[in-house]
This record gives structure tokens, sequence and C-alpha cells, in this order.
């Protein structure tokens, strides 16, 4: 790119034709090749992507934090009309933190745990301003505050572990922003976050974006996080960006296969239109060589053969809207894509006999102390819960972090026992039984976890991964086990080869196929999974989604899913469950909780899931639920919610809410003023 | 915080009391018992049994530890009859001049290994990291005796710089005629420096690695800042568990140098009365090592709570 720079001073960052690249070894691996863009003052440009996009790179290039091995092979990155790519080290010392702020994904591990917040805020400031060490504590407090750190100069000499992960990202934004700068880089913000603290954090980011006019790059790859907060979208495929827009455009009217193809991929598009969701083939591309034409020409249902020969040049309309593409997509006349179905009535499936029953379950953590680590109190992770799950269907249990939904999941899968309470299968108590019997009974419930690389001996093959569930309950012989791998690995759409491999030689989404299919295994009737796609990209997320869904149909399984994501749950569950510190707060079929909501916890919770749509995200960017999860060692009187609760009143706080019906095929609420519910579904 | 320290003392104490009841068991059950030691191989049966009477070890097992506890308790540590002299006496004359060559040896060590490690972290994998572990392991795989024996023939032989022993009375002795502690210091020094040096770098690489750190530059903090303000602290973990285990060490004396420059220290005191089953001094170097090392391990823990807030409010 042969641009005047002096000519063209628009733009308060301005990358242009940036690569970066990774050397381990003998691989060098193309993270970014030749990304072009721009931010102005007071503007949001979101970066969306998959992992390996080159999106969170594209961000750490700006600062130069590139990992061990990385380097700037070419292009040039203008900060305020200064090029920052030949700038010495310490003088990039200057620009970071000073001039750019960033904010990073995990909050807990981009803290120093041995180091006060305070002290970690104030060493910002005196690197950049001549202050002194109580002027820069001063500072600290500050901006705390204006983070909204409750209580900021108390906090100040709080550690990151004292503090819960939305204040610690809180005083991520804080130290990032001590000195005011004029752009601020956030890489994946609130991914580590519970939906209502995202929109919390989204909040303050973007009010203090308005209060210091800094521009912001938001890399996420939540297509729903950018749609209510950015002004401007940049796609990113390859190491490049294919596609970038105003957002509504983008959203509107995508014109690169690729984004068409992120978007179809939402879970959110697919709902009670029963159709599977739109999956994305193939793999992601290797970066380890350069790449020839079009990095998704492989995976692409329109490309030709001039895609796979050269990349597009660019083309741009009227309005800005870029991208890359021989044969973009065509929107003549065409509506903005529709957001959100309108709710439709529940499968039903009521009449299904019941698999599991939970009858009034409690759990309990004990808190010990002292030398004879002595008891002095308890956690209350679940606290009365009563639930059934039915064969064929899927139950999905949703909840911030720490609502007690993992420890009903594990309680379920016998790997846990309940303090109190029964788990009757099929009339047994599975929480009494013990020894043999309970291990034979056991084998009808199965786990599959979030993380199925960790949750896999590293040392043994897919093979014997998938053979240890019947070798530890000792059923069949081994040729029949055999036969049973190769069948398993056929169901999950996985190659017989693949007995042969370790777990380090699988994708991410394969590895999860492999977690499934071991679930499988011993053809239980209840497989419960927690989190079982949240550490997935969209594209395949929708194939084991898509995967959970056909093999339900085929075998009558029935599925407890646990996840903090409501489209997920959504899209595939029969039945939702709402938990909150330990309760049931609300339970019914699928679509009549999300579609009309009766507890105002559910109705926070559905208002505070970013959509992929940038009109309704904006009009719902107030609507945000204050405060965190109360304490569960000294939970609230009276209903548990009463503390963050809107509408709650004093007899909230003196009497519990039973779980109670609302009416038949509706859902049940435990709430003292459930939300109205008007028969046309609005609350 | 304080009933953090008063709890580790109790189990501190438990401890020291579990090494007194292993070393007490184990020595009475020696074949012969500590009258055949003493009295010899031709005792007549008589002989061992006055003995025995006289000295309270025909009583009851119980009865014998609580005895000797109780002597424990008030510095007395038994009386060697070989070499005629009470155990708590030679500890006394020993003792000083051990910690004085081992505890300096270490302290210097520390001092030199610990920024010499968080600098090859930082330049790791570059050549000032190569050539210092390569020298680190020269020294680290090196005999002790046979470095001992070097550094005697280059400083004390060739050059005639230094005395190739060690001074041979009290701790004022020692302390008036410091040349004499040079090589032996010296040699110990060069091995624990090689030894702390890896577990300096290896867990200040770690550190280094952690997003934390990509935090701090982010903010615009330099590598020397970077170092100083967060990875040091965050690798000094594994050195502290490190210092708890040397304080054993600087009590129990550095039996190989000791003998080579002909140190009389803790090592070489165990080490005689090893040779002539001398009871007594086998028993109470031992507790004295025990009491160290639980000491050590205190110390080491209250050192995780000063540098680790999440460990101070685990507590």
């Amino acid at each position: 790119m042969t641009q005047n720079v002096s000519a063209a001073p628009a733009g308060l960052l301005r990358i242009e034709d940036l690569h970066t690249q990774i050397r381990s070894g003998d691989t060098t691996v193309h993270v970014v090749n030749g990304v072009d863009l721009h931010v102005d003052r007071g503007e949001v440009l979101g970066i969306v992507g998959e992992s390996g996009s080159g999106k969170t790179l594209t961000a750490l290039s700006v600062m130069r934090l590139l990992p061990h091995g990385g380097r700037i092979t070419g292009g040039r990155i203008m900060l305020d009309g200064r090029d920052l790519v030949p700038l010495s080290e310490s003088g990039l010392r200057r620009v970071r933190g000073g001039e750019i702020g960033m904010v990073f994904q995990d909050p807990m591990s981009s803290l120093n745990p041995t180091m006060a917040i305070g002290d970690q805020v104030a060493e910002a400031v005196r690197l950049h301003r001549r202050v002194s060490r109580r002027q820069a504590a001063a500072r600290a407090v500050e901006v705390l505050d204006q983070v909204g750190m409750p209580a900021a100069a108390r906090r100040v000499h709080d550690y990151p572990h004292q503090l819960s992960g939305g204040m610690r990202q809180r005083v991520m934004i804080a130290i990032a922003l001590a000195c005011e700068p004029k752009l601020l880089i956030a890489d994946e913000p609130t991914t580590a976050l519970d939906v209502t603290i995202q929109k919390q954090i989204l909040g303050v980011i973007d009010r203090l974006r308005r209060e210091l006019d800094m521009g912001v790059v938001l890399v996420t790859h939540d297509l729903g996080v950018v749609a209510g907060y950015a002004d401007r979208v940049a796609v990113m495929y390859g190491g490049r960006i294919v596609e970038t827009a105003a957002t509504d455009e983008l959203y509107g009217r995508e014109r690169h296969p690729y984004t068409a193809a992120l978007f179809d991929a939402l879970p959110e598009r697919a709902v009670n239109t029963g159709e599977p969701l739109r999956t994305i083939p193939g793999q992601p591309p290797d970066l380890s060589s350069p790449i020839t034409g079009c990095a998704f020409a492989p995976r692409c249902v329109r490309a030709t053969d001039r895609c796979r020969a050269e990349f597009p040049a660019v083309t741009v309309e009227a309005g800005g809207h870029a991208y890359h593409c021989f044969v973009p997509l065509e929107h003549v006349g065409a509506a903005p894509r529709a957001a959100v179905a309108e709710p439709a009535a529940g499968r039903p499936s009521d009449e299904a006999p019941v698999v599991v029953e939970l009858v009034d379950l409690h759990k309990e953590f004990p808190v010990n102390r002292g030398v004879l680590q002595r008891r002095v109190g308890s956690v209350s992770a679940v606290a009365g819960v009563s639930l059934s799950i039915r064969a064929g269907q899927t139950f999905g249990l949703v909840g911030e972090s720490g609502c007690g939904k993992t420890t009903i999941g594990r309680i379920l899968a016998g790997l846990e026992r309940p303090t109190s309470g029964r788990v009757l299968y099929h009339g047994d108590d599975l929480a009494g039984l013990r020894g043999a019997r309970r291990k034979r009974l056991l084998r009808g419930i199965q786990f599959m976890f979030q993380d199925s690389y960790a949750a896999m001996d590293p040392r043994m093959r897919a093979g014997s991964i998938l053979a240890e569930p019947m070798r530890v309950q000792r059923s069949e012989d081994r040729t029949a086990r055999r036969a049973r791998v190769e069948e398993l690995l056929g169901q999950v759409g996985m190659a017989r080869g693949a007995v042969r491999r370790y777990p380090h030689e699988f994708s991410g989404g394969q590895r999860q196929r492999l977690g499934l299919a071991r679930a499988l295994a011993l053809r239980p009737e209840l497989v419960v999974a927690d989190e079982p796609v949240s550490a997935l990209d969209v594209s395949i997320q929708a194939q084991i989604l898509n995967l959970m869904r056909d093999l339900q149909r085929q075998t009558a399984i029935s599925y407890v899913v646990i996840s903090h994501d409501l489209s997920v749950v959504r899209y595939i569950s029969d039945v939702i469950g709402v938990m909150y510190l330990g309760k049931l707060v609300e339970v019914g079929p699928a679509e009549i909780v999300y579609g009309r909501p009766a507890h105002p916890y559910t109705r926070a919770l559905i208002d505070t899931v970013p959509v992929a749509d940038p009109p309704r995200e904006r009009a719902r960017r107030n609507q945000v639920l204050g405060g965190e999860i109360a304490s569960a060692t000294n939970p609230p009187s009276g209903c548990r919610f009463r503390t963050r609760c809107p509408y709650a009143a004093d007899v909230c706080a003196s009497s519990e809410p039973p779980l109670r019906p609302l009416g038949p095929g509706l859902q049940s609420v435990a709430c003292h003023f459930p939300l109205e519910v008007s028969p046309d579904g609005s609350t | 915080m304080s009933k953090f320290i008063v709890r580790r003392l109790w189990q501190s104490v438990l401890v020291v009391l579990g090494v007194t009841i292993v070393v007490f068991v184990f020595t009475r059950l020696l074949p012969g018992g500590p009258a055949r030691a003493i009295l010899g191989p031709r005792a007549t049966p008589a002989a061992i049994a006055a003995f025995d009477h006289a000295n309270g070890y025909d009583r009851p097992l119980v009865a014998q530890y609580v005895v000797w506890l109780g002597h424990l308790a008030t510095g007395n540590l038994g009386y060697s009859y070989k070499l005629n002299q009470s155990v708590a006496a030679l500890i006394a004359d020993r003792l000083p001049k051990t910690v004085l060559l081992v505890g300096i040896a270490n302290l210097i060590a520390l001092v030199v290994a610990v920024p010499l490690g968080l600098a090859q972290a930082v330049r790791r994998n570059r050549l000032t990291d190569y050539a210092v572990t390569g020298v680190a392991f020269v020294f680290y795989s090196m005999p002790l005796f046979w470095l001992s024996i070097l550094l005697v023939i280059v400083f004390s032989i060739d050059l005639g710089a230094l005395p190739p022993q060690a001074p041979q009375g009290d701790f004022l002795d020692v302390l008036t005629h410091p040349s004499g502690l040079v090589l032996p210091v010296l040699t110990l020094t060069l091995v624990t420096v090689a030894l702390f040096t890896r577990y300096t770098r290896s867990s200040a690489i770690e550190a280094l690695t952690q997003d934390y750190v990509r935090t701090a530059r982010a903010k615009g903090a330099s590598t020397n800042l970077v170092v100083v303000h967060h990875v040091l602290r965050n690798s000094l973990l594994p050195i502290i568990t490190m210092i708890g285990l040397t304080i054993p060490v600087v009590v129990s004396g550095a039996l190989v140098v000791e003998s080579v420059f002909n140190f009389p220290g803790m090592g070489l005191l165990f080490w005689s009365a090893a040779q002539t089953q001398d009871y007594p001094i086998l028993l109470g170097t031992t507790v004295v090592v025990g009491v160290a090392t639980a000491l050590g391990s205190l110390l080491a823990d209250l050192l995780y709570a000063v540098v680790d807030p999440r460990i101070r409010s685990a507590r």
C-alpha cells in the first residue's frame, strides 16, 4: 500500500498492511498477513473472528507485546500520525500505558497475585507521570472509583484473589485507563465473565470511552458483544480482515461468505426452525506456510478457481463497506435478517416417562478452620432443588457461576453425594446406595466435560479412552469393546483411524466429539453435559450441538445441559431450569421460560445475553442487572435474589417464595411477585 | 497471622517429639545396646547388667524415654563415655563453627544466585544463559572432595595464598583466623550457587510467562522494573523452600568439606561418633538436626505467608 501519511491524517490509529510472524524452531507461522484498519477518537471498532484468525495478535502487534518468537515483518502502525513500528523499545514504553491502554481476557491471571490492587494501578501512573508516591496512590483511588469499584479508597489494599471476577476486570480497566490513553485495546475483555457481569463491564468501557473521548478496539469472538457497542466491525480470517463495515450494515447485509457463515452458525438463528444449525465445513487454515488466494476458499461453497489462485483485492462500497471477495453475497432489496424468532410452544414431551428425579436436594460444602480443622460454616451450593428429567428430553440448567448448576450435574453423575435429599433413578435412590449396585446403576448416567482435553489422559490413545468406561464396568469382552469403539466413532462422525491417535493430535471440536463418544460408551439413558461447547468457536459449537441433537433423535437419550450461555441452552433444551445461588427459581418448557420469563432473574439473564442484532442490543444497553451474586456461606434470608432484584419488597426478606406452577403448560416460578405473563407473550 | 504462627509452632513441637521417639527407639534396638558399645565386646554379662542398672537401662523403655526427654528439656543431651565429655559441651563447641562455615557459604550463594538466576531467566536461551548454565553444571556435578583438593592445590600449594587447613581451636580461634575459612567456604559456595541458580532460573522463567508480566509491560514497564516488581516476588516460593531445606544442612555440617580441610564441625563429630558407636553423641546430634529441620520448615512456611497474600488469607 502506498498511501501518503501526511495527506491522510484521519484516524487515531491507522494500521497499514501489517504483517506479523511467529517463529518457533523451524516453523514460521504467518499470523497476521496484511491487515489494514483505522479507528477514530471516540469510535469503537469491533474485531471479530474465531481462534487463530489473528485478531488478538493484531492487537498485540500494536503494543508490540507479541509472544516469544513473534515479530512484525512489515507494514505501519500509525498512532496520531506517528509510526510505532520503527520505535525503539524505550520509545514504545511511553506509548504503552501512556497513549494506548490494554485490557486482557483473564483478569485473574493478568493481575499480579502478590501486589495490592491499588499499587498495581499506581504503578501505571508513576510510569508515565512525574508524581509522588502519594499522588499516584490518590490517582489510583480516583480511577478505581471511576470504573465502579465500590469503596475504592478501602479496596486499594486488597489483593486480586480477594475480589470477584467482575471486580478484577474493573481493576484491569483502571490500570489501562490510569493515564487517560487515547486508545483502549480490549482483548476479549468479558469472555471469562458471567453475562450479567459482562454487561456491567461493557457498560463501564463504553461510559469511559465517552468521558475520555477514546478510540476503542474491541476484540472478541462473540458477535453479540460487538453488536451493541461497536460503531464498525472488522471480520478477520486467516490473518486478514476479510470484511469491514458499519455495524448495522454488516449485521444486515454482509457480503463475505465467511461473515455469513458465522452468523448462520449462531444457535439463536436456528431456534424454532427445527433445522439443524448451519456449520462451516472443513478446518481453519494452516498458517505455517503463506496462503495463496483467499484463505477461506477451501471451506467456501461459493469458491471458484480464481478464489484459490489469488487474494481478492478490496471492494469498497458507498458508506465504507469493504470486503475481499470475488463472489460476494447479494442482498438486493433483502430485509435485514431477523435475529431472534418469536417464541412458540414447547415440544410436547410431558408424557414421556421420568428417568431421573431430584427431590429436595441439598449440598453443603464445609468450611474448616483451625488446628483440628473445626467446621466453622458451610457453603450452601444447592439448597432444596427438586426437578425431573424425562426420557428423550433435554433439560437445560442455566445460571451465573456459583449458582450450583455444576454441583447438581456432579451429583447426578454420582461424582458427588448430596448432603440431603434424594436422587431417584427409576425409583432407586442413588444418594443412599453404595457398592456394586450403585456402580452398576451409574452406568445409566454419564458425564461429558467442558474441557475434553483436560479430561482425557494425554498418554492414552483415543481407542483406550473410549473403551475405558466398558473396562471399568467390566461390560463386553475385548472384541465387543473394539466393535463398540468403532461404532461410537461412527456415531460422532469420526474416522476409525482415530483409535490410534492421542488427544493432542485432535482439534478442539474433535476432542469434544470424543468426549461425547466416551459418555455414550455404556449406552446411558442420561448424559450430563457440563458446558459442552463453551470452549469452542461458533462454527465448531454448531457442529457439536447438531450432533447431540441428532443422537437424541436416533437413540431417545436424555441430556442435562449445564451452561451459562442462554442461547445454547435455548437451542438444545426442551425444559429450562434457571438457578440462582443454590435455588431453582424458574423451570418450565424452554420456549415459555425464554419467551415469557416470570422470574425477574430469568428476565434479567435474557436481557443481558448479547445477541447478534445491533438495534436490539443498543436498545437494551441500559438493561443491566446490578450487583453480584451474594455469598453462599451466608445467603440472604427469604428470597436469595432479593439483594439484586428491582422488585424486592419486605416480604421477600422475611419469607422464602416456594416454587409454584403458574398454570397448565406454563412454567413454575419461585417468586412473590412473578412478572405478569400476558397472553401475547409480552411481559 | 499470629494464630497461624502459634499453630505452626505446636506442629513443630510435635514433629520434634516424633523425631526423639524414633531416634530413641532405634538406638535401643541396636544389637548389644549401649552397654556393649561402652564396655566393649569382652564385658561380662554381669558387668553389662550392672552397667544397665546403674544407668537405668534395665527400666521399661517408656520410663527410660521419659527420663531422657526430661534431660533433653534441661539441655542435658547425654554423656559421651568415649570422649569423656558431655554431648551438650561437644555440640556447643562444634555447632557455632559449622553454622559459621555452612551459613556463610549459603548466604553468599543466595546473594549471588538469585540475581544470577533472574538474569538468566530474562536472557534465556541466549549466550549468558548458556554460559551460566554450563558453569553451574560443571560445579554441580563436581565431587566435593575433588573440588576441595583442586582449590587447595591452586590456592595453597601453587600460590601459597591461603592455608590448606582450617583453624583447629575453638570458635574464637576460627573467628580470629578467617583466612582458614576461605577455601572451605568457597568450595561450598560454588556448589550451592550452582544449585540455587537452577532453582531461581526455572521459577523466574515460569513467572516471566505469566499474564501479569504482560500486563506490566502493557503499562509501559521496562524489563528491569518487571523483574524487580513482578517476577522476583512471584518466583520466591521455590527459593524459600530451598532456604527451609538448607537450615538442617547448616546445623548438620558439611562432612566432606570438613574432612578435607580438617574442620572440627558437626559433620566430623557425627561421623566419628558413628564409626565408634558413640550412641549419646549420635542421639544428641540427631535431635539437634531434627529440631533444626522442624525450624527450617517453620521458617519456610512463615516466609511463604510473608511473600504471598493468598497463603496469608488462606490461614
